[in-house]
């Protein structure tokens, strides 16, 4: 077969990094271009620098978002990668039944939009007529009804719970997928030198499958420092702020108060901060060195 | 590697070239003048809302009167959903020729050179006598009028249940504030909340409460120096301070019902028909959002107060915070006939093709129009009628006539307040740094 010329390649090449740079680096660009001024959106804006980064270093708002952020992260890498491996594991060992209906039932909900899933929660909470108060009321707990999403203590757990049933089914997917990839004979050999199952998942089957839970690790971290969607719909970043995060505070900003120039500061904040953490938590899994 | 960067780098300038907007037309094929609107007032609205329908049916009038001459392309978009997409657009310096806008964006539109001056338009208006007073305040920047007022809004009306306030011993709503504390323990003997109230979206506090409290604690001329961005008036004065105490009492008395933070304006409307609370305080929109979903016995026990008065208040107790909270804009890249065109079209759907449409479904609007001969409306349309024609005066609507970003930190700490998780010489200190930044 006749080799293609290099022009072929980046012709071929040309379409989806054109396709790219619209989507991706031009917004980016965009942004950081646009922090640099006072502007309330509209063709008039006023070049004042770095101001606006100098005020977000200071926004105090800013970063009570920011480790709003950083507490839902934590949150679901327990919830959602902590919880998707243990479901993966249970499904991945020989005695299990109706693998494919778990299986089924397990990713259901991260095919629903966040908005759905918003919107479900939301119902379960509610104060009057939600599932949760009435369940308590049934069980003759009264004392514990409460609007729970008024909650400025809990809010941010109770929204975070959502996120953790709806991308479990996601994670315990990548995982059986690392699961499947290693060698059922090394596992074997195991039982035979006389492991137990705490030995074999500790010792062979969690450094067999860091890799996976890597990419777990930085999807779960890199989704959860831009989440919007789903608190937009659950508590609109409330009770105050006590469940505001950055993504919603950059739209709070740009739409809601005209501070377009900000906004994009603040979006330029998430950048930063996201690949900063992505960066950092990438170092700390990856720095051991392979001798075992 | 060179080669590559090089290539990302001419891929990255041709994107941002290719996709930077285009000629936007301005006569159809058949040599018609081209004007695009995006509105507010969609189809499905509109079915079961007559504030939604009635303007759609304005502009759907227009088009279809000008057909001859006009092609009016008009985009509708969820109310919901037309903030965003107005902002993004106004943003991106992209905004239809004619387009439904709220008061609080004239001022910030102005500055950014977006809409146009209207001032000639509206002068020479056939109908300017028959508005109703004030309406074109918001609108007005530096003498320009920059739109035409699309309502007459009254953002706040007491709605209460006959019957409840009679079991708790009151023949009618009571006219002061320490009557409805005192009532506070009989309705929780009736397993009844005192008052429905929804302020997820924390606009619902400022626009529905502070706008006609704020004069009875600060007076109309501070209300009215706060809009002019004055610098002689504070929010650390010691009256606002006193209305930010009384916000914090409202937040601790036990009027509402526990979930109020993350419930809205129309959850508060549910629980009210539902009979679980007694009042509910909202705009004149809630007005049609009952009579859209209770039947006519529960709406017969609905009546209408004025905000009670608070003690050593200041003020006229049976004011109403009312006026235009959305307005209709014209681009100011048109010029000439399109120009000329665009506001004929923007004073058509605001003055009596509108007003009479609102007027004969018992609603007020933007024109002192009297109902069509043989119009007939329900009760409910008719106390909300008596309620505004028996109003002494009028107080600003605050959400729609201040800076747009100093209502969001109010309502920022308004929540707060609320709450008790601020304090109200803190809640006022914030509110003061944003009207200085924003004035």
């Amino acid at each position: 077969m006749k080799a293609l010329r290099r022009s072929t390649y980046f012709a071929y090449l040309s379409i989806p990094v054109f396709l790219y740079c619209f989507i991706i680096l031009v917004p980016v660009a965009g942004a950081l271009y646009y922090s640099l001024f006072n502007w309330a959106g509209g063709p008039k804006k006023t070049f004042i620098g770095v101001e606006n980064f100098i005020t977000l270093a200071s926004d105090k708002v800013f970063w009570q978002s920011f480790l709003h952020n950083i507490e839902i992260t934590v949150i679901c890498i327990i919830g959602q990668i902590g919880l998707a491996l243990i479901l993966a594991l249970v499904l991945n060992s020989r005695g299990i039944k109706l693998r494919q209906m778990h299986l089924s039932v397990a990713y259901f909900p991260a095919i629903l939009s966040a908005v759905v899933v918003g919107f479900i929660w939301q119902m379960l909470y509610d104060y009057n007529n939600g599932l949760i108060n009435d369940v308590l009321a049934f069980v003759g707990l009264d004392e514990y009804i409460q609007p729970w999403l008024a909650n400025a203590d809990m809010a941010l757990i109770l929204s975070s719970i959502p996120l953790i049933w709806k991308n479990i089914g996601y994670y315990m997917i990548i995982i059986l997928a690392g699961l499947a990839a290693i060698d059922s004979s090394v596992i074997e050999v195991a039982e035979i030198d006389g492991a137990n199952a705490l030995q074999r998942l500790m010792h062979i089957v969690m450094p067999m499958i860091r890799n996976t839970l890597i990419v777990c690790l930085t999807l779960c971290i890199s989704g959860n420092m831009k989440i919007f969607d789903h608190i937009y719909v659950m508590t609109g970043g409330g009770p105050g702020n006590a469940t505001n995060v950055m993504a919603l505070y950059a739209y709070q900003n740009s739409f809601i108060r005209y501070r377009m120039g900000y906004g994009s500061a603040v979006s330029v904040g998430i950048l930063i901060l996201s690949i900063l953490i992505t960066v950092l938590v990438r170092r700390a899994t990856q720095g051991r060195p392979e001798n075992e | 590697m060179k080669r590559i960067i090089t290539f990302v780098m001419v891929a990255f300038l041709v994107s941002s070239f290719v996709f930077a907007g285009g000629q936007k037309e301005e006569s159809s094929s058949d040599g018609r003048m081209v004007l695009a609107m995006t509105s507010s007032y969609t189809k499905e609205e509109s079915a079961t809302d007559n504030t939604r329908k009635m303007p759609r049916e304005a502009i759907l009038e227009y088009a279809e009167l000008n057909a001859d001459t006009l092609d009016l392309q008009v985009t509708e978009f969820q109310h919901n959903d037309y903030e965003t997409v107005i902002q993004a657009r106004a943003a991106a310096d992209d905004l239809a020729d004619v387009f439904i806008m709220k008061g609080s964006w004239v001022k910030n539109f102005y500055d950014s050179g977006l809409i146009a001056d209207l001032t000639e338009y509206v002068e020479a208006c056939p109908w300017l006598d028959e508005y109703r007073d004030g309406l074109f305040f918001p609108a007005t920047v530096d003498g320009k009028i920059m739109a035409t007022p699309m309502q007459f809004s009254t953002t706040s009306v007491v709605f209460y249940n006959k019957e409840l306030w009679a079991a708790a011993g009151y023949d009618e709503f009571p006219s002061t504030w320490e009557e409805v504390f005192a009532a506070i323990p009989k309705f929780e003997e009736m397993g009844v909340y005192p008052i429905a109230f929804g302020n997820r979206d924390k606009w619902q506090f400022n626009s529905s409460w502070i706008s006609t409290l704020g004069p009875r604690f600060c007076g109309e001329d501070w209300v009215n120096s706060v809009i002019a961005g004055s610098d002689e008036v504070a929010f650390t004065d010691p009256e606002f301070i006193k209305l930010l105490e009384f916000v914090v009492q409202l937040g601790q008395s036990g009027l509402f019902n526990p979930d109020y933070s993350v419930v809205d304006n129309q959850n508060a409307s549910s629980l009210f028909l539902q009979g679980k609370a007694a009042t509910t305080i909202d705009g004149y929109w809630n007005v049609e959002y009952m009579a859209g979903i209770a039947t006519p016995d529960i709406l017969e026990n609905v009546g209408f107060a004025y905000m009670p008065t608070v003690e050593g208040g200041i003020g006229d107790p049976t004011s109403a915070s009312s006026g235009c909270g959305w307005f209709c804009g014209v681009n100011s890249k048109l010029t000439g006939e399109r120009l000329a065109k665009a506001a004929d079209l923007a004073l058509y759907i605001s003055g009596p093709a509108l007003s009479q449409r609102m007027t004969d479904v018992g609603l007020v609007s933007t024109c002192n129009t009297p109902p069509s001969e043989g119009v007939e409306f329900d009760t409910l349309h008719e106390n909300y009628l008596a309620f505004v024609d028996n109003a002494t005066s009028t107080v600003p609507i605050w959400d729609a006539n201040m800076n747009a970003s100093l209502i969001a930190v109010m309502n920022d700490q308004f929540v707060e307040l609320l709450a008790g998780r601020t304090t109200p010489e803190a809640a006022a200190e914030v509110i003061q740094a944003e009207y200085e930044a924003t004035r």
